[in-house]
Order: C-alpha cells, then structure tokens, then sequence
C-alpha cells in the first residue's frame, strides 16, 4: 500500500473518531439527564421562582405563600417544590402544611390547578445533592381550619397543644415557662 | 366626586404568612410564646441557624462561582487556547508588519504617511 494511502486513511479514522468523541459528549462536560428526578418532573417547565402569592382565606385574614420552585407538568398541572437545607433526610409535618398553603394560595390567586402531590427536595448530611421526597397535601379546608386554629390561639379561645416529640420539648428554649413541657 | 378606594390593607385585615401555620404545627404551646413574650432560640437552634446560612452560602458560591456549564463551553475553551497562545503570538504579532503600521501610527501621520 502506498504511503500517501495509509496517512489518508489514518486522518480520517481521527477525523471520524474526533466526530464520534464528540457527539457521544465525552470531551464535553458530563451532564447527569433527567434519571435522577422524579418522574412527574421530566419533561416538566419551571413556571415560578421564589415567587409571593397572596390571597384571601376570609373577611379579616390573607394568605402568603411563598413557592419555591413551581413547575408545570406535560398534563399542565403545576408541582411545587419545597427546597430544605437540614442534617436529616426526612420530611416533617410543616413542610405538608407549608406546601398546602402555597398550593391554597397558587389556586385562589391565579387559579392554575396545583398537583395534590408535590415534592421536597431535602439537602441534608447524607445527601449532600439533595434527595426528593413525595408528599401527599392537605385540602383547601384544612389549611383554613389552620387559619381559623390559629386565630382562636392568638385570641386565647382555645388551648394550645403540645409537640408529641419530648425530643422538640428538650430542645425548645420556652422550656423552663412552658406549664406543660414533657419532662 | 369619586368614592375614595377602599383600602386592601385595611379591607383584607391581617395577613398569615404560610411558614407561620407550619411553624404553628410543630408545637402550638411554643409558637403562642414565641407570639406573645418574643421570638427565643437556645445557643443550638441558633448554631444550626448559622450553618444552614453557611451551607445555603456554600450552595451559591458553587453556582455562582464554578459555573460548570460555562467552564465546560466551547467558548471557554476556544478562549483558554487563545489565551495560552498569547505569549507566542503577541511577540509575532507586534512584529509583524501589520502591527508596525498600526503602533508607528503618530510617527507615520507626521511623517504623512509611508513612501
């Protein structure tokens, strides 16, 4: 074979392994895709970023929420997305009424249809990346019944309840006034 | 004469903030003290407040700063090459006779231009 042969064939063997390189993005970044995310959330459009919702719950108390992250799924149900930072990787209750009262407030103001699952997307010692959760929320009278609870303890109409963890008691700096405390 | 507009503040009364109701469920008793005698935290809530601030901290300065998606551009990169070429080619280029047109430019408009 002549030379001149074997050093054509040669540059386009580089040329057509530089092209499959290339394509395959291995000289790119690495980039992760959608298998870490839940799949209600691939495919799916971020519609609001730290965004304030306000709305009206009865003649003499307002509503805010403000969402996180509130994506749009294919089927055009929006997803909220509660981001915390903690050391366990668990959901607590709080985050179940928080993303309930940002759901109220999106479908009262705006009237977009909120997703009664949404997710919470924990950072924590374990999973440094963050790991999502699902977590099924409350209906429109609950969050209202918690607004309505709410204004009967500041009117001191009803009596407070206690946390059922002693663990919060111990930790909680009202220990030492608190009538009730686990102890 | 136009009705003055009802005030939404006033007309809307107080508003509940939604941190607040799950702040309310964690433990009622708590909460109502934190109302009325002032926000209290131990020396531990107020440390885990800190490093939360210092990770959320740590969480931006990686966005903001490694800017992976920018660092891995093709830009970037055509940019870096540019760059490490630069001892070799400024030297070449400020000898060339393109660069010497433009750097004798005075010397050349007083001596009204070249031959």
């Amino acid at each position: 074979m002549n030379d001149w042969l074997i050093h054509w064939v040669a540059a386009v063997a580089m040329v057509l392994a530089g092209l499959a390189i290339f394509r395959k993005g291995l000289v790119g970044s690495w980039r992760p895709g959608t298998a870490w995310l839940p799949p209600e959330l691939v495919g799916a459009r971020l519609l609001y970023v730290e965004h304030l919702f306000r709305s009206v719950v009865s003649e003499s108390w307002e509503l805010s929420a403000r969402v996180d992250r509130a994506y749009q799924s294919i089927s055009g149900q929006l997803i909220l997305i509660e981001l915390k930072t903690r050391s366990l990787d668990q959901t607590f209750l709080s985050d179940v009424v928080e993303l309930s009262a940002q759901r109220y407030a999106i479908e009262t103001s705006v009237g977009e249809r909120v997703s009664e699952r949404a997710f919470v997307l924990v950072k924590s010692n374990r999973y440094p990346d963050g790991r999502f959760h699902k977590v099924s929320l409350m209906s429109h009278a609950s969050v209202k019944a918690l607004v309505s609870r709410r204004d009967h303890l500041l009117a001191e109409v009803a009596d407070p309840a206690l946390s059922r963890k002693p663990g919060m008691c111990r930790r909680c700096s009202f220990r030492h006034i608190c009538p009730n405390a686990h102890r | 004469m136009t009705a003055p507009k009802e005030s939404v503040a006033g007309r809307r009364g107080r508003v509940v903030r939604a941190s607040d109701l799950a702040q309310m469920v964690v433990c009622e008793q708590a909460w109502l003290f934190g109302k009325t005698l002032g926000e209290r935290r131990t020396e531990k809530q107020q440390m885990a407040i800190r490093r939360g601030q210092e990770l959320h901290q740590d969480y931006f300065h990686e966005g903001l700063m490694l800017m992976a998606e920018f660092r891995s551009s093709w830009l970037l990169r055509l940019l870096r090459v540019l760059l490490s070429w630069l001892p070799l080619a400024w030297p070449a280029w400020r000898r060339s006779d393109s660069a010497l047109r433009m750097f004798d430019r005075p010397d050349r408009e007083r001596r009204g231009g070249y031959e």
